[in-house]
């Protein structure tokens, strides 16, 4: 076990420091740093001084070495658009964005647990139809679509709830759901297949022949089975979150680290740019992997495969 | 999934395969999907035959010209027949863009699965066909693509390289090969240990032969099914991207870009923003349901 672990980890690692190259070249091969800080009027000469200024004439790799230095020590720079440090401008965002997927991933565990027990338990029924359509229609749904649909009538038509910004926890209602409805097919199709799995096993063949009721059948004994998979499917679908919040949060103009993504996509602000990758990246490689090391605690058989 | 378990319980009576098109005709699913997608693939085909527009003519007269259900509650009195979902701020014939922008989808779409496809495809062919290191080294490359947001690094890369649509889908193409890789890594294992592979390597074929000629073809069903997947990924992925601001450039007709430009006017003109965004959902619904059925289809037909 503790040997799968640290391979996953060394993994993990290894992807990260791909990921944190990749940026840097991307970064650096697309935009001239030089002419960013300077601004698009500058003249030949001001560029030469702000390449002097921000030692940006040595070689990419030495710069690359030095980048990866001090975002590892914690100071990643600062943003030449608003002018403060990096970390700073991240720290107020990301509570937005963590407050954000909290409530979503709130929204699609009620959804997708409840429709998907009901669908397994019931399933080749009316009940079950629903809730593959529910299914069907969210992978279809474009979220940016759904959200501007919300807005319009529970933000426009209605006016029940704002529909931008981050002020209330009213705000976070739509976009929550939106994102939220964003991985409920996923979440709610396994736990049917875990539930139908669990319903049709030996364990609860015998609970029936003892004579339990069919509740207790269902939830003490096969909704526990249907779960485990649900659980490591989460950490996934978190990850999944954090690129989908990108633009939903771009939608509902929410101050969250997607919007931040945005904004500083849009003006090639390379300091936030390359550090909203690499925390992004490493958010999501943290759960991908915690995902794994869940599969891989619940379920012994893949302890040995690797 | 409730219509393979349909179909299982079906397929205990023997049939003969020509019932098989039979089945496929009673999969609404599957109906539906083909359907839908012959008919967009249509609209595209014969755009130009659809309509008289051209989807880039501006004209300054015919400005925000209402849909034709104005001219019917009698709220706009430049509203007809003529601009069936009335005109944009350029006076563009939406229903033209409308008809113009399946094209850009639906070219996307399909370029995006073929580049995704054969990288992916290529990688699960070698990944499992060979296993030991370079399966290791491929299942690396794997988890790297998995541990990338998607979303993320494809506007970041619009951004820096310029959008066009060349680079949108090169972006999208070059990103979403993984399901391939594993699908066709998986199915390249099983197809490995078969006789007639043993036979071919025995009569000295040499491995692109077998890779190519032997397992590949094999290999086919799941990987048109997993194809049909990501062509409706890659098509709400561009559309996102577009949305945004960072997909394909301004005057083409992207239904992500109409929704993005529209989405000032929320307030004055919802259609503009609820018919490209229906057109965009029930293309993809029928991709997917396509896919699905295929997906159970060939299930179907392997287990007979």
């Amino acid at each position: 076990m503790l040997l799968y672990i640290s391979k996953r980890l060394t993994l993990a690692l290894l992807v990260l420091l791909m990921v944190s190259i990749a940026t840097f070249a991307l970064t650096n091969v697309a935009i001239d740093p030089a002419v960013a800080i300077a601004g698009e009027n500058a003249s030949a000469s001001d560029i030469e001084a702000v390449r002097k200024m921000y030692a940006l004439d040595r070689p990419l790799s030495n710069q690359y070495v030095d980048w990866i230095g001090r975002t590892l020590s914690g100071d990643l720079g600062a943003s030449y658009r608003m002018h403060r440090p990096v970390f700073e401008i991240m720290q107020e965002r990301i509570q937005v964005t963590f407050a954000l997927g909290a409530a979503a991933l709130i929204f699609a565990l009620v959804i997708s647990i409840a429709l998907g027990t009901l669908a397994g338990v019931f399933s080749n029924t009316w009940v079950d139809r629903i809730a593959l359509s529910v299914a069907v229609v969210g992978q279809a749904m474009p979220s940016f679509w759904l959200a501007l649909l919300l807005i319009y009538v529970f933000g426009v038509h209605l006016q029940w709830l704002p529909i931008s910004g981050a002020d209330s926890w009213q705000a976070f209602i739509l976009p929550a759901i939106v994102l939220g409805y964003f991985v409920t097919p996923a979440m709610m199709r396994i736990t049917r297949a875990g539930m139908i799995d669990a319903m049709e096993s030996d364990f609860i063949r015998t609970a029936r022949a003892k004579g339990l009721s069919r509740v207790s059948i269902v939830f003490k004994h096969a909704f526990r089975n249907a779960m485990v998979p649900v659980v490591a499917l989460t950490a996934v679908q978190l990850g999944y979150m954090l690129g989908g919040s990108v633009v939903i949060e771009t939608v509902f103009a929410m101050p969250g680290m997607g919007y931040l993504a945005w904004e500083s996509i849009s003006a090639s602000d390379i300091p936030l740019i390359q550090a909203i990758v690499l925390v992004m990246a490493v958010l999501y490689v943290g759960l991908v992997m915690l995902a794994d090391i869940i599969n891989c605690l619940i379920d012994p058989r893949l302890r040995r495969g690797r | 999934m409730s219509l393979t378990r349909t179909f299982a319980s079906i397929l205990h009576i023997p049939r003969p395969i020509s019932g098989a098109w039979n089945r496929a005709w009673q999969h609404k699913g599957l109906f539906f999907g083909a359907v839908f997608t012959i008919f967009f693939i249509a609209v595209a085909l014969l755009a130009p035959y659809l309509s008289p527009y051209d989807p880039y003519a501006q004209s300054l007269v015919d400005r925000r010209i209402g849909p034709i259900w104005h001219m019917w509650a009698g709220d706009d009195a430049r509203a007809s027949w003529a601009h069936v979902f009335g005109t944009d701020k350029f006076g563009r014939d939406y229903l033209t863009r409308l008809l113009y922008g399946a094209r850009i989808s639906l070219f996307i779409g399909v370029t995006a699965a073929v580049i995704s496809g054969i990288i992916g495809s290529t990688l699960g062919l070698l990944a499992g066909y060979f296993g030991g290191r370079v399966d290791a080294c491929i299942s690396f490359l794997i988890q790297f693509r998995l541990s990338i947001p998607v979303i993320l690094i494809a506007l970041a890369v619009v951004a820096l390289f310029g959008s066009s649509l060349k680079i949108v889908i090169l972006v999208i193409g070059l990103l979403v090969w993984d399901r391939f890789a594993v699908v066709v890594r998986s199915a390249t294992m099983q197809i490995r240990s078969m006789e007639y592979i043993s036979a071919a390597q025995a009569i000295g074929c040499s491995v692109p032969h077998i890779l190519f000629r032997e397992i590949l073809p094999n290999a086919f069903p799941a990987i048109i099914v997993i194809a049909t997947i990501e062509m409706a990924n890659a098509i709400l992925l561009e559309a996102a991207l577009s949305f945004l601001g960072l997909g394909v450039p301004a005057p083409l007709p992207s239904w992500g870009l109409m929704i993005s430009e529209a989405k000032v006017e929320l307030f004055f003109a919802p259609w503009m923003i609820v018919i490209p965004g229906a057109c965009l959902f029930l293309l993809v619904l029928a991709i997917n349901l396509l896919g699905d059925g295929m997906r159970d289809f060939t299930a179907a037909l392997r287990k007979t």
